[in-house]
């Protein structure tokens, strides 16, 4: 009974602690009633075990569907991220430097739009701030930005996290299963050690589907809402301090923007 | 006698430079040149410049602009011909400039005043700045107006 215990217990957690390597999310079903071990199990004897195997092509089909609509539902929970007809998950983020006359203004008036937009202040140093906002507002964002002023610098990124995502979900799945069968074995467990022993790796997978789905929350976070950095320079005093040789015509020294503002 | 009173002045002294803004422009007296300003501080200043070396109206926009963008780093927006009101030909400038961390608008049209009997060659010199939105508000009105320059 003891080495039936053990034996299950470890393929149980092997197999939900397993990411599922790339080359395995077409066969993903096969994958997971494989990495449960029930087949070589089956064939040891267990009789709940091989029970199991009758839900293989269930397992298949449920985890090759879910594959899609676990983005699906995730999305519509986490913020309408993916859906399940092949869209992709990109976390976008963006960066942006641009001269501005009076940054606070523009920093005030940039916030103002966020909020309306969904978004919110997420940090700010000094003149540098960086919000989140819906995914969906990001380009309009990024483009509202760039009439703000000047651009000096700017950059965008598009990460597409739909692999990690499904990955993520398929094992959430494995590990939820192989806990469902670890507290199916707990309760015909008849001796202290073995119970124990269940527990144990109980605990571990419980900690591991906490992890997984805290990866799954964060990465759904993440593309609902885009991150966007924006610097705001005061226009720099480029021509102000710029070294300049005086006109040989006096006139010439007389007349300019500078003079406009200073000796009129 | 009196009616050449004006003829004369003009000739000794210069006449005085005129230039229909438009209206919400307030001409500021008892200044030197002729200046105007709006409420939201855009400006418009005409000067004379006596020019003993008599150069020409492109040899002087080409000085300017070499002044102005090669030297003091203004951004050219852009440039072109105009007329003022006596059919004199010009030349005018636009720039985009930072003053004191400012970003405005500059203006600069210039028209060579031919030497007469009593009066050597002069450069005239309009010129209108303003805060960047102010200035793209009005500078084709401004623009508009060097037409009437006399």
């Amino acid at each position: 009974m003891n080495r039936w215990f053990e034996a299950v217990c470890l393929c149980a957690v092997v197999s939900a602690c397993t990411s599922i390597p790339p080359s395995h999310h077409a066969t993903a079903g096969r994958a997971s009633a494989k990495g449960f071990g029930f087949t070589s199990l089956g064939s040891a004897g267990g009789d709940d075990i091989t029970n199991g195997l009758q839900d293989r092509p269930t397992l298949r089909s449920t985890v090759s569907h879910d594959r899609s609509s676990e983005a699906s539902s995730e999305g519509t929970a986490d913020g309408k991220a993916a859906t399940g007809t092949g869209e992709r998950m990109l976390i976008h983020r963006g960066a942006m430097t641009l001269e501005v006359a009076r940054p606070e203004e523009a920093i005030a008036q940039f916030l103002a739009r966020v909020q309306e937009w969904g978004g919110y202040l997420s940090s700010q140093q000094d003149q540098q701030v960086t919000v989140r906002l819906p995914a969906a507002k990001f380009e309009t964002a990024f483009a509202e930005l760039r009439q703000q002023g000047r651009v000096l610098s700017m950059s965008t990124s598009g990460n597409d996290v739909t692999k990690d995502f499904l990955d993520l979900g398929i094992r959430l799945e494995n590990a939820q299963k192989s806990r469902a069968r670890l507290l199916e074995l707990l309760q015909k467990a008849d001796e202290v050690e073995d119970m124990l022993k269940v527990e144990e790796q109980l605990r571990r997978l419980t900690e591991e589907i906490e992890r997984i789905e805290g990866e799954r929350r964060f990465l759904a976070d993440q593309v609902a809402m885009a991150t966007l950095a924006a610097k705001f320079q005061p226009i720099a005093a480029a021509n102000d301090e710029r070294r300049r040789e005086p006109s040989r015509f006096w006139w010439i020294n007389s007349v300019g923007a500078e003079i406009m503002r200073e000796d009129f | 006698m009196r009616a050449l009173l004006p003829l004369l002045a003009c000739l000794l002294g210069g006449c005085s430079t005129t230039m229909q803004l438009p209206a919400d422009f307030l001409q500021l007296r008892g200044e030197s040149g002729f200046k105007s300003v709006t409420a939201d501080d855009a400006r418009v200043w005409i000067r004379e410049f006596a020019d003993p070396n008599e150069g020409k109206l492109e040899f002087w926009t080409e000085s300017l602009d070499r002044d102005l963008a090669g030297q003091r780093g203004y951004a050219p927006v852009g440039k072109g011909e105009v007329k003022d009101a006596d059919g004199r030909a010009g030349r005018w400038l636009e720039y985009s400039a930072n003053v004191r961390g400012e970003k405005v608008g500059y203006l600069i049209a210039v028209f060579v005043l031919d030497k007469s009997l009593l009066r050597q060659q002069h450069v005239r010199v309009v010129e209108f700045s303003a805060r960047e939105a102010v200035y793209a508000a009005r500078v084709a009105a401004v623009r508009a107006a060097l037409a009437t320059v006399h």
